[in-house]
């Protein structure tokens, strides 16, 4: 999928669990989890304020686009 | 303003079905068991057992939607041998039951997955595009299968006055097929629907 990620690596600066962040966000682990591996199709623009609140970034500091395959494993 | 989705309104109505739906088919298993055995044992059973004297049929009556028929009136008397009519009405209540069985355990599924809270699954829609399919194919096969029977009967009893029996197929078992498989592509929509839901955090 073109988009990806980059929650592993915001939650890695804020010395954050990826449990904390969901308690916070108000959604399950099992849920982000998925949105951190890429297997979501799509997020929420609630959701996706939420997280930027929470981890004090853009939506771009989260999202990015590559054309080139990725895979999750790399990270 | 949008009204909040509450399964708790439609919780009774789930356990009365499923309650229902379940002694049905259990009660239709054993049926079908009875009448199965009873279609081997006459198959089996000599010929020359089955001789049956129309003078037993005295005082007995029947009633037809708003008719009421003495069998007397319609039978000639005499002596008949009633193999035959019993194995095509084992038969016929074979496929009856069947068929019946058929839509009840696909009812019982559907709720069964209602009541987990996924209604709209791909099995789901799976399930009642097969019962579409069963009322199809039943608006010919139960018709063909109960003429069979009446026929035999009316052969067999040589039925007083010009007795036909016509073969139809049923037009509301078609058009209940045709709807249950729009209802089948419907539940397939919401499932993908339901599948994008599902993925959307």
């Amino acid at each position: 999928m073109p988009i990806i990620t980059r929650l592993d690596r915001l939650l890695a600066e804020h010395k954050m669990q990826l449990s904390e962040l969901a308690d916070q966000v108000g959604i399950s682990l099992a849920n982000l989890s998925n949105l951190k591996t890429g297997k979501v199709k799509a997020i929420r623009f609630s959701t996706l304020e939420k997280i930027c609140e929470i981890l004090q970034c853009q939506p771009g500091d989260i999202l990015e686009y590559s054309q080139e395959p990725f895979s999750y494993s790399e990270e | 303003m949008k009204e909040n989705f509450s399964k708790e309104k439609y919780e009774g109505i789930f356990k009365i079905t499923h309650f229902c739906v379940k002694w049905l088919v259990r009660i239709l298993y054993v049926a079908m068991i009875v009448v199965v055995i009873g279609l081997v044992a006459v198959l089996f059973i000599p010929r020359s057992n089955f001789s049956f004297n129309t003078n037993q049929l005295e005082d007995i009556s029947f009633q037809f939607y708003n008719l009421f028929v003495r069998i007397e009136d319609f039978v000639s008397e005499g002596t008949y041998n009633i193999k035959s009519v019993l194995l095509i009405a084992g038969v016929s209540g074979v496929v009856n039951i069947g068929f019946i069985q058929l839509i009840l355990i696909g009812i019982r599924k559907l709720i069964l997955k209602v009541k987990e809270g996924s209604p709209f699954d791909f099995k789901n829609a799976e399930v009642l595009r097969r019962m579409g399919m069963f009322f199809i194919a039943g608006s010919i096969v139960l018709p063909l299968a109960n003429t069979a029977m009446m026929s035999t009967l009316v052969h067999t009893f040589n039925v007083i006055g010009e007795s036909r029996v016509n073969f139809a197929i049923d037009l509301q078992f078609v058009f209940m097929g045709l709807l249950i498989m729009v209802l089948a592509y419907v539940f397939s929509y919401g499932s993908y629907l339901q599948e994008e839901h599902d993925s959307t955090v």
